[in-house]
């Protein structure tokens, strides 16, 4: 009795087309969405540092930069155009070009809310900084960076529970934004006349904690095209059970 | 053979027709030869669990023949598997991360040091292309370009705290290797060395300045003797000496740190060179032949006080090294690489064992001149670093009693020609 293996159901293979050169192209603009992830992510890494280190040149330099990501967007989304008129995808492949156009939507906010806490850096370093909770900053900008750089590396192996994963830290990040809102409502009460630069730490923790927000769509998006399920707008527990069972 | 044919005659023989018993034969002569080529299939398919058909004739020969095809095959692949092996196990024992990467730079094969600075994984990774997963914009910039005499440093992507220095390294055919590197240790002490120099420097500021300044209020003419008047004006020579010194250590601590796109304008080097030119006339005194010989319209991309300090300091030293009566020739010029700027004198010269050493901080190459030439020491240092930031490179020829010329050149992404319409601060798209 020979045993009949079945190949995997629902996981789409990456590179198997008959066109070689449609392999080609599919994978040029993976590359291209992943070369924007990695902009994007040094984009929030030099973002907040300028913020932590008032460079107020570092966080005028990044904010020039959201040219490029943008420019990048651009140019994806004329690619992805051109494979959706030229070469019809269908059923694995139509959910990738659906999965990019979406995930680089997502970056192009990242990069904007990047673009955005590089310019309160640029105006909050020619201010006091005594009483602004830095270190709480610093911790929070690692763990949405954390977030992101997994959505992409996600992206990248195509891994539905490691987007998983991603999507769940998103709950700490709400968590820490929660808290450290409260933290920031006490120092103006406590001294009113901190309320101007406070107000601008609350942009920057709102802008992280929207980078969350994106990194957890990007997370989505990957299981969808891996799962082929949508699991936008449900709660953690059932997208643990769509990716754990649902093949 | 005889029993079917036997069998043959005997049929023909029986029904009276030899065309039946022809057909009976050549009926059991197919069957039995198809009975092993079956034989000969279902043990090629299987060899290890079905032994080797033995059958007559011509089949037989083929069996043979497989057997000791396939015998030799597997040798040569367990050689084969073993040098991969060996191979293989030293590329592990390597404390450098390697990658294989094959066509359009996909993984093929990685060590443990690649997999633990990386943060690869066999079960995913390999097939998956490297800029995917090392996505610094730096190493993606290095990696499209397919200019690989240099390596770039990048924080790993497991542990941002870690810097890596990766390096691509081509090979046979359209086949590339990546080699990667801890150097945080490196950096960390490089970084540790320029901060402990600036801060000292920074500290030193505050004292000389006090000695400086009470040296000041000391009234010559009240000096009880002459040993006292000339102890003061000594002193005074050495606090001035002893502040250049501490303000050339600031700059080239400034000049060690890493080089940002930011601050960087198109420097109209001529005017620059004029703002030189003044500065040498009067280090002089009119003592030297000094020509300036600039082309105009030729301007550098980059930061204005770093390539003054650069020109200066060469100039300076031409004007110091010179005997008064000399000759000194500043040339600024566009070439075919790019630009170039250079200082040529008449004056003492630098013995050619010591001309790769005159870069180095504190050195000098002519140990008895200590105080006539009034310099730090650090001069040459600070040019070569302002001029390495700017991409260029500094030479130095001479020849002992006949002078020297120190040439710097730029590349040609450095050099800016004609109207000067571009913004003041440059986008840092150009990097």
């Amino acid at each position: 009795m020979s045993r009949i293996c079945l190949p995997a159901m629902n996981t789409p293979a990456l590179g198997q087309h008959l066109s070689s050169q449609y392999n080609v192209e599919m994978q040029e603009i993976r590359q291209r969405v992943l070369a924007m992830g990695g902009l994007v992510e040094q984009q929030i890494i030099d973002a907040t540092r300028a913020l932590m280190e008032a460079d107020s040149a570092l966080g005028a330099q990044v904010a020039d930069n959201d040219v490029r990501v943008n420019r990048m967007e651009v140019l994806i989304d004329e690619e992805c155009s051109g494979i959706l008129a030229r070469r019809q995808p269908t059923a694995g492949d139509l959910r990738m070009v659906y999965a990019i156009i979406k995930t680089i939507t997502d970056l192009e906010r990242i990069g904007d809310e990047a673009e955005k806490i590089a310019r309160m850096a640029a105006g909050l370093a020619t201010q006091d900084r005594s009483g602004e909770p830095l270190v709480e900053i610093g911790h929070m900008s690692q763990q949405v960076s954390h977030m992101v750089r997994g959505a992409l590396d996600a992206f990248a192996r195509m891994d539905a529970d490691a987007a998983f994963e991603v999507a769940r830290e998103d709950l700490a990040v709400d968590r820490q934004y929660e808290a450290l809102l409260r933290q920031c409502i006490t120092f103006m009460m406590e001294d009113p006349r901190t309320i101007r630069r406070v107000m601008d730490v609350i942009w920057s923790i709102r802008a992280l904690e929207r980078i969350g927000d994106h990194a957890r769509n990007i997370a989505e998006y990957v299981i969808y095209f891996v799962k082929g399920k949508d699991v936008r707008h449900v709660s953690v527990d059932e997208m643990q059970r769509q990716v754990r069972n649902g093949r | 053979m005889a029993w079917r044919a036997a069998a043959g005659v005997f049929v023909g023989f029986w029904t009276q027709s030899w065309s039946i018993g022809a057909l009976v034969f050549a009926a059991l002569y197919l069957a039995t030869q198809l009975h092993s080529l079956w034989r000969l299939r279902r043990w090629l398919k299987r060899p290890k669990h079905v032994e080797l058909p033995e059958v007559a004739g011509l089949w037989g020969d083929v069996a043979n023949d497989l057997y000791t095809l396939q015998r030799r095959n597997r040798k040569r692949k367990r050689r084969l598997a073993a040098i991969l092996g060996e191979f293989r196990a030293s590329t592990a024992a390597l404390p450098y991360g390697t990658v294989v990467l094959s066509g359009r730079g996909q993984i093929a094969w990685f060590n443990d040091a690649a997999q633990l600075m990386l943060g690869l994984d066999f079960r995913k990774d390999v097939g998956q292309r490297i800029p995917n997963l090392v996505r610094h914009p730096r190493f993606t910039e290095y990696f499209a370009a397919e200019v690989y005499d240099r390596s770039v440093e990048v924080p790993s992507p497991v542990n941002a705290n870690v810097t890596l220095s990766l390096r691509v390294v081509p090979y046979g055919r359209g086949q590339r290797l990546l080699i990667v590197r801890d150097v945080s240790e490196a950096r960390r002490l490089h970084e540790t060395r320029r901060d402990f120099v600036a801060n000292a420097s920074h500290e030193l500021r505050a004292p000389l300045e006090i000695l400086r300044g009470q040296l000041g209020t000391l009234d010559l003419a009240d000096a009880p003797s002459a040993r006292w008047r000339e102890a003061i004006v000594r002193m005074r020579a050495q606090t001035a000496r002893m502040e250049a010194l501490v303000e050339d250590m600031l700059r080239l601590a400034e000049l060690e740190a890493e080089v940002s796109f930011a601050h960087q304008t198109r420097v109209d080097v001529g005017e620059l060179l004029e703002a030189v030119h003044s500065a040498a006339e009067s280090l002089s005194h009119g003592t030297h032949r000094i020509q300036f010989v600039v082309e105009a319209g030729l301007d550098l991309l980059g930061r204005p006080s770093e390539l003054y300090s650069a020109f200066t300091n060469l100039v300076g030293n031409a004007v110091r090294y010179t005997p008064s009566g000399g000759d000194i020739v500043v040339r600024w010029h566009g070439t075919a690489q790019g630009a170039e700027f250079s200082v040529r004198d008449t004056g003492i010269g630098i013995a050619e064992s010591e001309l790769a050493r005159v870069t180095e901080r504190f050195y000098r190459a002519d140990k008895h001149h200590m105080d006539v030439a009034a310099g730090t020491g650090l001069g040459l240092s600070i040019v070569r670093h302002a001029v390495e930031r700017h991409d260029g490179q500094l030479k130095v020829e001479s020849v002992v009693g006949k002078g020297s010329t120190f040439t710097c050149t730029f590349p040609s992404s450095r050099v800016l020609r004609g109207e000067r319409t571009l913004p003041h601060h440059v986008a840092s798209g150009a990097g």
